[in-house]
């Protein structure tokens, strides 16, 4: 029953998030407005991501140095628990046998709109979905959100944390020995970013 | 502080299901590192010669090295030392994998199990949750299958596991100890060692950071390593992520060192071309994958093959030793054949090397009338015939039939067939040699003989440094060597300290065997890593106490001077050696030579650049005391054993 209660309160919030619209979020940037998150109050008409994280799965040989770089560059240690780009194998089974995931940077993120306290937004200068540490209260709501998996809690359950592209320079992509990530420009219009309301 | 080690290691006791931790203290840290050296210190205490392999007091080892689960290249290692079932002395395996690094961020830099659980057991590791599990529904799968029932049983896919197939279970003598399913524990027989301890696996799962000391010099030092790799070593820079181990094949049988049928040959275009990288390239589909923290990424799956006589198959990775133990030493020029028996040899849990060395040695007793047809069942076992290869493969991993008797290894079977059938079992030390020919290589020869752990070809894997005419003034290699002159093989001996240092520190063997890393990139990092100051020199002082301690216990085994040898076949048959163009200005411009090796000579060289004994073949006392090990040197003292 509790699981069902907490579900429901997700949801809740979530219905308002959309109606409130990407507006509240930029009011957050704005009363947070700190060097990493975006200082304009307004939404651009468009978004552009000058590094957008592609992987090719046919050339990832599942070797994690994405997820080792990727922990050590923002917490200064290693740990499988800390990386926001998960690598997946599966020995044995057939076709897509590793899978390496990372957030999508979605037009309209699911984790945005289903934190209760605007911790999460778009920094408009590298186009990716940041959680502020300071703000988020760890209530764990953004972790189902995400239809992707891709946000996560630290191991001692405090924060919630996500890919925030490095500031810019995903350190997972400079290092892919295997050039299976690469970091291409992406632009998503107006009009994708509010159909996904 | 506990940089970049986990700070303490894990003991199981599984007849009284006991589960204690010990911290790695500081000063065991400085002294020991971790790796091959802590496992070895740790067997050296808690192993008495009166065991034997199988005895539950018969400790089983596994240690990570201080880089293991960091980022330095190809930091993944974890290792096993254990009395061996099959060779004369220890084992000291390296798996990679990822189950080193998981172990070292569930928070365990090394693990020690004894005693013998009375029903067959599991240990699932999870942060600091470790319990034995009952493995009575796991007993009799296969290795993958035990992988996939105990990530079924823990819920989770983020788990690494270490599982034994029916041959450990059945005391197979060369099986393997299987490290997500591909990679492997694959000599001396650790498989079987966990199977007499009815342990049918482990699981671990981590989320423990692995801190460093200073984390910009360490990545300033990775960078400079990374460039090292490419740098020095471009050949296998290119080479294995395309075919991995595979791509040695036809370089082998370019330079005389392939064992055709059972050693007898050193070269066979036919045979090579056959199960070479291009044939592997021609039949096979593959999908690559890597170790973790490698960039090199040599290991390959080959998914399900469609057509032809072996339908349905799919295998792991097809490497050099196996293509050269099941395919070249049994005269199989047949890729297929060999990858059918590779993926009997992986469900089952057994040694590709040991076991084609078995099957070809059974071949050579075969064809010289040594053993009949009854003795094989009706299998007609010549060389060349793959299907033979297969059927007698899959015997020996069941343990029925004449399977049952090969599955003691080519020693042991070589004593239960008699009529002289030893001379053909081409082991050192009791373990079968690996798939590289002592005839085109002097190092090679000299590498299998002082090999501690019997016929075993990674430290070092001197044939390539000879080939290729590799130099490392940093190790005493300052000019190339001739393969073909014995003696002069003083180098040897700082070389073989050398490549240990991937061993002692968790690195990949890939990393230092065509002598990519010099040893002052290894003293940063693990400085860097550790907050441990110790430049190259001192590491390599560290490698010689483990050459030294490895002496040591084989010494304490009861080996002398007298088991630094090869099968008599290298020193009395003279065979045609072909040589290739870059080294004949080593020949005076002759293409083909015939050659025997003079061991003595090779053997008198190393010994007198190592300081030992010409009967012992130990170091003197003041060496031990020297490196810190003079309670050893007394221990030896009070058994008997006397030092120069």
């Amino acid at each position: 029953m509790a699981d069902g209660k907490k579900q429901y309160e997700g949801m809740s919030r979530r219905e308002f998030v959309a109606t409130a619209g990407i507006t509240a979020v930029a009011a957050g940037a704005f009363i947070n407005g700190c060097a990493t998150f975006p200082q304009k109050a307004e939404r651009p008409a468009l978004q552009i991501i000058p590094n957008y994280i592609v992987v090719d799965q046919s050339l990832c040989s599942g070797c994690r140095i994405c997820e080792q770089v990727c922990s050590e560059f923002h917490y200064g240690v290693y740990n499988p628990e800390l990386t926001a780009i998960i690598v997946k194998r599966d020995y044995g089974g057939s076709g897509d046998w590793i899978t390496t995931n990372t957030c999508r940077q979605c037009p309209n993120p699911w984790c945005m709109r289903s934190c209760p306290v605007d911790a999460i937004w778009r920094d408009v200068k590298t186009g990716a979905i940041v959680i502020d540490e300071k703000t988020c209260i760890g209530c764990e709501k953004c972790v189902p959100a995400c239809p992707f998996g891709m946000v996560f809690m630290r191991p001692d359950g405090k924060k919630a944390f996500k890919c925030d592209m490095c500031g810019g320079d995903p350190q997972c992509v400079a290092n892919c020995p295997m050039k299976a990530l690469s970091a291409q420009p992406l632009m998503w219009t107006e009009a994708e970013i509010e159909g996904g309301k | 502080m506990t940089n970049a080690y986990a700070g303490k290691g894990l003991r199981i006791d599984l007849y009284n299901r006991r589960i204690t931790t010990e911290p790695f203290t500081e000063r065991m840290r400085k002294d020991y590192i971790g790796g091959y050296l802590l496992g070895m210190k740790i067997l050296w205490d808690e192993y008495r010669p009166e065991y034997g392999a199988f005895d539950p007091k018969n400790p089983l080892i596994f240690c990570t090295g201080p880089l293991t689960g960091t980022r330095a290249p190809t930091a993944n290692s974890l290792t096993c030392n254990t009395m061996s079932p099959i060779a004369k002395t220890f084992v000291s395996g390296r798996a990679g994998g990822h189950f080193g690094p998981m172990l070292k961020f569930a928070g365990y830099d090394f693990i020690v199990i004894t005693g013998r659980s009375p029903r067959p057991v599991w240990i699932w590791i999870d942060d600091n949750k470790v319990e034995i599990r009952d493995a009575r529904t796991l007993w009799g799968m296969k290795t993958s299958e035990a992988d996939a029932a105990m990530k079924d049983i823990v819920g989770s896919e983020e788990v690494e596991t270490l599982t034994i197939g029916q041959a450990g279970e059945k005391l197979v003598r060369f099986a393997i100890a299987s490290c997500n399913i591909d990679r492997a524990f694959g000599r001396g027989g650790v498989g079987a060692v966990m199977g007499s301890k009815n342990l049918k696996g482990i699981a671990v799962r981590g989320s423990r950071n692995i801190e460093l000391a200073d984390a910009k010099r360490f990545n300033a030092a990775v960078k400079e390593n990374f460039k090292e790799l490419e740098k020095r070593d471009p050949w296998s820079w290119e080479m294995q992520p395309k075919v991995g181990t595979a791509g040695w094949m036809e370089a082998i049988n370019y330079y005389s060192m392939l064992p055709i049928n059972n050693f007898q040959k050193t070269y066979d275009d036919k045979i090579a071309g056959g199960i070479d990288h291009n044939a592997y390239l021609k039949n096979f589909e593959y999908r690559k994958y890597a170790c973790g923290n490698c960039a090199l990424s040599c290991a390959h799956y080959i998914p399900t093959i469609k057509k032809g006589k072996y339908a349905g198959l799919s295998s792991g990775t097809l490497e050099y030793e196996t293509a050269a133990g099941l395919g070249a030493r049994c005269g199989v020029g047949d890729i297929l054949a060999v990858a059918k028996a590779n993926a009997i040899c992986a469900e089952y849990g057994i040694d590709t090397i040991s076991c084609g060395s078995t099957i070809a040695w059974a071949m050579e007793c075969y064809e010289r009338g040594l053993i009949t047809k009854k003795d094989t069942g009706g299998i007609d076992l010549r060389f060349g015939n793959a299907d033979a290869m297969v059927h007698m493969t899959e015997l020996i991993g069941r343990k029925e039939g004449f399977g049952a008797v090969l599955a003691e290894g080519s020693y042991r079977a070589s004593t239960i067939i008699g009529k002289g059938s030893g001379k053909y079992a081409m082991v050192v030390k009791a373990l079968e040699m690996s798939g590289t020919s002592p005839r085109g290589s002097k190092c090679g020869a000299l590498m299998f003989a002082i090999n501690e752990r019997g016929g075993h070809h990674m430290d070092p894997y001197a044939p390539t440094i000879e080939a290729y005419g590799y130099t490392i003034a940093e190790a005493g290699i300052p000019e190339a060597l001739n393969p073909y002159e014995d003696g002069n093989t003083g180098a040897v001996y700082q070389l073989k300290n050398y490549t240990k240092l991937a061993d002692i520190l968790g690195t990949c063997a890939f990393a230092i065997i065509n002598l990519q890393t010099l040893p002052d990139t290894y003293g940063e990092q693990f400085s860097a890593a550790t907050g441990i100051e110790m430049n190259g020199k001192e590491l390599l002082k560290r490698s010689e106490k483990l050459t030294t301690l490895m002496r040591a216990f084989n010494a304490r085994e009861g080996l002398t001077a007298k088991d630094d040898t090869l099968p008599s076949r290298f020193m009395k048959e003279e065979v045609e050696v072909r040589v290739p163009k870059e080294l004949q200005k080593w020949t005076n411009g002759k293409t083909m030579i015939k050659r025997k090796v003079d061991l003595k000579k090779n053997l008198r060289d190393y010994y007198a650049a190592a300081g030992y004994d010409m009967r012992t073949g130990l170091p003197s006392r003041r060496k031990f005391e020297e490196l810190g090990l003079a309670g050893i040197a007394d221990d030896l003292k009070a058994r008997g054993i006397r030092l120069a």
